[in-house]
Order: C-alpha cells, then sequence, then structure tokens
C-alpha cells in the first residue's frame, strides 16, 4: 500500500467520526458554562523561569553532569581502542554476553540528578550524549537497553573482531539521535517501543565512516535476545552488525 | 469586577481580534467571557482531534471539555511564544495522552469500534457493509498505535499539519516527528495487510 493510499483511508476514517452541528453546539455551550464555574486564571508566579532560559540552564546542568560522569567512569573503563587501527578478537560462534551494568550505573545517577527527565543515555566507548526531556513525565515501563556490536574481519579470516560497539538506555519510544565522533560510526538513530506482550521493537540507523554506508534495520526481539542484524562483505573485508536489546528494570 | 465587553460592540471586537489578543483581555479583566470564542473558534477541531485520538464517544466529549479547561486554567502561562491554537492542541494532545494511559487497552478497543458502527448506521444506513468494515479496520489499526505515534499520524495526515507545527506541539525535533509518521505508516500497513 502506498503512502496516499493509507493516508485517504485515514482521512475518510476521520471525517466518517466527525459529530453532527447540534453536538458540537452542545459541547460548546457546556464547556463555556463550565468556564463560568472557575476562578481568575493566574498570572504564573514571577518565580517562574522563562522557557528559553529554563532550557539555558538545563543544558548548562546537563553539560556539567555529563563532563562530571564521563570524569567519573573514565578511571573505571578500559581503554578504548581506537577501531580504525585496533580489532579486538570476537568468537566467530557468538558475541560476548552484553555487560549492562555501566549504563544501567549511569542512566540510574543521571535519574537521581534529573527525576522523571532522562529521555536517553548512549555510550559508544569513546563518547557519552544524552538528552534530557524539558518537562517531568516517566513512560510507565522499564527503560530499554539496546547494545550494537559491529563485527568485522578480513575475507578468508576465521575470527571476527569488533570495529564498535555502542549500548544505549532509553526509554520506550523515545528517539535517540547520535552523532558519533569516531573512525566508524558517524551517527546513529534509534527507536525502541516496548509491546504490551514484552517484545520489544527496535528501529536502527546507523551511517557509517568513511564510506557513507547505512544500515537500517526493523526487528522485533525478545528481551536479552540477541540477533545479527545486518551482515555484508566487499572485495576484501566482511561486517557484521550484532544487536542485543533487553527490559532493565530500574530501582 | 468590571467588565470591558460593551454590550453592542462586544462582537465586533471578538469578531476581529486575534486568539492572542482574546488570552490578553481576558488575563487583563479576569471575565471569562473573553474565553468564549476562544472555545467557539477551536471547538470543532480540537473535538476532531480527540476523537481521532481516542475511541469512545462519550469519552471524547469529556476529554474534551477537559482539555479546554486546563487551558483556561493555564492561560497565564501562555506567554505568546507559540500561537494559541498551538499551545492549545499541545494541551488537549497532553491530555488524552494522560486519559489513555488511565484506561486499559482491552476498554479503548472495544470501545473504540462500536461508536463507528452506531454513527455510520445512524447516519447513512445506505452505507455499504464492505466500507463500513474498512473503516472499522482502520480504526482497530490505528487503536493498536502507542499514543505519540498516532498522535504523530492524526496531526500530521488527519489534521494536516505540518512536521514543524507537530514537532512545535510535541516539544521535539521535526526529525522525531518525521521519525514518528514513518514508523506509524509502517505499522498500520502492517495490520492493514493482516486483515
Amino acid at each position: 500500500m502506498k503512502n496516499h493510499e493509507l493516508d485517504d483511508k485515514l482521512v475518510e476514517w476521520s471525517e466518517a467520526r466527525e459529530t453532527d452541528d447540534a453536538s458540537m453546539s452542545e459541547l460548546t455551550r457546556r464547556v463555556i458554562a463550565a468556564t463560568r464555574q472557575l476562578p481568575r486564571p493566574l498570572e504564573e508566579s514571577c518565580r517562574r523561569i522563562r522557557p528559553g532560559l529554563d532550557r539555558c540552564l538545563w543544558f548548562v546542568a546537563g553539560a556539567a553532569a555529563c563532563l562530571l560522569l564521563v570524569a567519573a567512569l573514565s578511571h573505571e573503563k578500559a581503554p578504548v581502542a581506537d577501531p580504525s587501527t585496533s580489532v579486538s578478537p570476537i568468537a566467530s560462534t557468538s558475541a560476548p554476553p552484553v555487560d549492562w551494568e555501566p549504563i544501567h550505573r549511569v542512566y540510574e545517577e543521571m535519574a537521581r540528578m534529573f527525576p522523571d527527565r532522562v529521555r536517553w543515555v548512549a555510550d559508544s566507548g569513546a563518547q557519552l550524549d544524552f538528552e534530557l526531556k524539558e518537562r517531568h513525565g516517566t513512560s510507565g515501563t522499564p527503560p530499554v537497553g539496546v547494545h550494537f556490536l559491529l563485527l568485522r574481519r578480513s575475507v578468508g579470516e576465521t575470527e571476527w573482531g569488533a570495529a564498535w560497539e555502542g549500548t544505549i538506555l532509553s526509554d520506550s519510544e523515545e528517539t535517540v539521535v547520535c552523532r558519533a565522533e569516531d573512525a566508524v560510526v558517524r551517527k546513529l538513530t534509534l527507536w525502541t517501543y516496548l509491546l504490551p506482550d514484552g517484545m520489544i521493537a527496535v528501529d536502527v540507523t546507523l551511517e557509517l565512516h568513511p564510506s557513507k554506508w547505512t544500515i537500517t534495520s526493523s526487528l522485533l526481539a525478545n528481551s536479552g535476545e540477541t540477533k545479527d542484524i545486518f551482515r555484508m562483505k566487499t572485495s576484501d573485508m566482511e561486517f557484521r552488525l550484532v544487536q542485543t536489546a533487553t527490559t532493565i528494570p530500574v530501582s | 469586577m468590571q467588565c470591558e465587553v460593551p454590550e453592542k460592540s462586544a462582537d465586533s471586537v471578538v469578531q476581529t481580534s486575534s486568539d492572542e489578543e482574546l488570552v490578553r483581555r481576558l488575563m487583563e479583566t479576569g471575565d471569562s467571557v473573553w474565553f468564549d470564542p476562544l472555545v467557539q473558534r477551536h471547538m470543532t477541531r480540537i473535538r476532531r482531534l480527540a476523537g481521532c485520538m481516542m475511541g469512545n464517544n462519550s469519552d471524547v466529549d469529556d476529554v474534551t471539555q477537559m482539555a479546554f479547561l486546563k487551558a483556561y486554567n493555564s492561560l497565564g502561562s501562555f506567554r505568546g511564544n507559540a500561537r494559541f491554537s498551538t499551545w492549545l492542541t499541545r494541551i488537549a494532545i497532553n491530555v488524552v495522552k494522560d486519559h489513555l494511559a488511565t484506561h486499559n487497552r482491552r476498554s479503548r478497543l472495544t470501545a473504540g469500534l462500536a461508536p463507528l458502527h452506531e454513527e455510520s448506521q445512524a447516519a447513512s444506513p445506505g452505507v455499504a457493509a464492505e466500507s463500513r468494515d474498512r473503516l472499522r479496520e482502520v480504526g482497530g489499526a490505528l487503536d493498536r498505535l502507542s499514543p505519540r505515534l498516532r498522535s504523530a499520524i492524526v496531526l500530521t495526515v488527519m489534521e494536516g499539519l505540518s512536521v514543524a507545527e507537530v514537532a512545535e506541539i510535541e516539544q521535539c525535533a521535526t526529525a522525531t516527528i518525521h521519525w514518528r509518521v514513518h514508523q506509524a505508516r509502517k505499522q498500520l500497513k502492517t495490520a492493514l495487510a493482516k486483515q
């Protein structure tokens, strides 16, 4: 089905739901009568910060928090290898289990500093990103963790090596957009949705350096499930992208 | 309390005043009569928006009323940074989402299908059953979308707003709205193809 055909159906459905003039007039009368019962609306307190300034302050606070977090974590993390020059050996049969603990800790720390305002946190080893909501609100569902591991090997080799990996912890339905400053991934766009039956919908687009390849995947996964979502072979290299998605309970 | 609305010229003042001007007058005088034209101007759009986001007809009227009352109570926070219509739509969308969040999926699904059937029969008895079924399938597919995807598709396709306007209403990046509309279309196509 083409987009315009779908849109026509949606508009037809919408028009079929429109109510008659008499009902609309009655509702209008009801609302107006109800507003008569309300007290005069008050000017917001002068203590309130203007939205523009509010955003600015959040940005400054967020940036400061990010620096603190990076500083706190940097001495605990293993040194990050330059993916363009170094390849860590990975078993060809399966990817190693994902350690969710570091990103979980960052998320919890952010949530402690900015209650109900953390949209997502992403860690690609060399870079830590996050985004805050402008207003408080929880999705009511546990955050979704997604780990990506890009593997590569020269044609003829048997062992895969990790070229890049990234871990994201996000509220369900948040759109994560990270512009990475490393040698492998240029931009990551991720959207997750936790279905009522516990399955996780994961849509991802990875734009890679330097070839400007774009990997796009849209899959349903069980929590904790690891899947190969992309394979490609060039004249001299092979690539695999492995995805693990899980729900993470937050205390 | 002094009322600034003169008997004879009130209509002309109301007709020519912008939404933002009406809000300003209400805040200055405290007279809720300045809110009446805002209700009249935006009722059809907000009621239709709530109807597309929800299923249950009686709930739609209640939620529409709730949205206007919440807007009235929040007028002090309206700074004019956005248009009044955008600001009101944002409130309505949030009221609908809060309402949906407090009702379980089953009640929404069953309530969402029945009124359409009744309306179709009452309004046009000659409408083919096939057409009714097709519309019911669309309603069912929409009901399975998450509130965020649903609001994105409702605002862009059914309300005809631009992606930039929807991004302002949802207070997120335009890329996010593009992404949500894309997701919504994909899920709707899959759902409708199965039926």
